[in-house]
């Protein structure tokens, strides 16, 4: 996944680390290799993780929600991030 | 993506941000007792567009007009309107602009006709808190070292800060990453580098600091219906101090 690919809003789960399996929503891209990610709960939107994009897989569904509000100065909040990767997650293939 | 943008980049975003301040300025001039705010918004369209910049915020979103006009205990996305302006009123105006692809962004609340001691302290108060947030702008800081010196600033005052709107990244899209909250413990949050550029805009209530949005799914006011002020600049993080970028 090149850095073009990644949205705001992004579903994504970890490969690599203590939090491996677990799925966060993109809420920062900071730059051609690195995202900010949160799941509202154990890592909040205030404090979201900072994490290489070769330890995470991609999905290729993305919470609009979110980046709507990024785009006309809304906070997302933990809120946000919580119901929306709840509704995202429910979307994956079993 | 967050991006340090170059020095003929951030020249263009001074040549938006000189188109804003403009409107701001002749904007200043005409506010008085009686004016509507739909006054107000076609006296913007026409000096942004007479100055070869597009307004930024029409459309955007299906946002309907050049500028954002909030009035009293509205706090931001105000509509301009046949409202008119009566006398200790305070206007909070948000203008953006766009030219050469790059977009400047700044507002500011203005006192209508005589305002009470109270109110000018609110107005003078959340200004203070934006420059006490440019001032923390600086490269090797923390994003959130902003956010605290907005909050520290506008609480000691006694007012609060409005949490659910923040500032933002802007350049090549009127709003980019990060998302600058005004509130926030300090030491967190991306380390801000020379090129960065920021709108910080701290939104400042009398009363509470909760807000909800009007039926119109736009303008947001003050849950208590006490008054809210508004002050932005679009900055550019330095090497040095950081240089405002809405200014003429």
């Amino acid at each position: 996944m090149s850095e073009n690919e990644v949205r705001i809003g992004q579903l994504v789960s970890s490969l690599q680390g203590r939090d491996s399996g677990l799925f966060y929503l993109v809420v920062q891209i900071e730059n051609e290799s690195r995202v900010r990610i949160a799941d509202g709960e154990g890592r909040k939107a205030e404090k979201p993780k900072s994490k290489n994009i070769k330890h995470l897989k991609f999905y290729d569904i993305v919470a609009v929600n979110i980046f709507d509000k990024t785009q006309i100065g809304k906070r997302v909040t933990s809120e946000d991030v919580r119901k929306e990767l709840k509704s995202l997650v429910c979307q994956l293939p079993l | 993506m967050i991006t340090c943008k170059s020095e003929q980049e951030i020249a263009y975003m001074r040549e938006a941000g000189r188109v804003v301040a403009k409107a701001h300025a002749e904007l200043a001039k005409v506010i008085k007792v009686g004016m509507t705010t739909l006054e107000l918004n076609r006296l913007a369209e026409d000096i942004i567009v007479k100055a070869g910049a597009r307004p930024a915020f029409k459309g955007l979103y299906g946002f309907p007009y050049t500028i954002c006009a909030s009035v009293n205990e509205e706090v931001v996305h105000g509509f301009p309107s046949a409202r008119k302006l009566e006398n200790g009123d305070i206007i909070s105006i948000d203008i953006g602009a766009e030219i050469n692809g790059y977009f400047g962004d700044s507002a500011a609340t203005y006192p209508v006709g005589e305002v009470s001691p109270e109110v000018s302290s609110l107005l003078k108060s959340t200004e203070e808190s934006l420059y006490k947030g440019i001032a923390m702008a600086k490269a090797g800081n923390r994003l959130s070292d902003i956010s605290h010196a907005v909050q520290v600033c506008a609480e000691g005052y006694g007012y609060s800060v409005v949490r659910d709107y923040v500032g933002h990244g802007i350049g090549k899209l009127p709003h980019e990453e990060p998302q600058v909250p005004n509130f926030g413990k300090p030491g967190r949050g991306i380390r801000l580098k020379a090129g960065m550029t920021l709108a910080i805009e701290p939104m400042i209530n009398m009363g509470t600091y909760e807000v909800r949005t009007l039926s119109n799914n736009w303008t947001v006011v003050t849950l208590d219906a006490k008054l809210s002020a508004h002050f932005e600049h679009t900055i550019a993080i330095t090497n040095d101090i950081p240089e405002i970028l809405t200014r003429t």
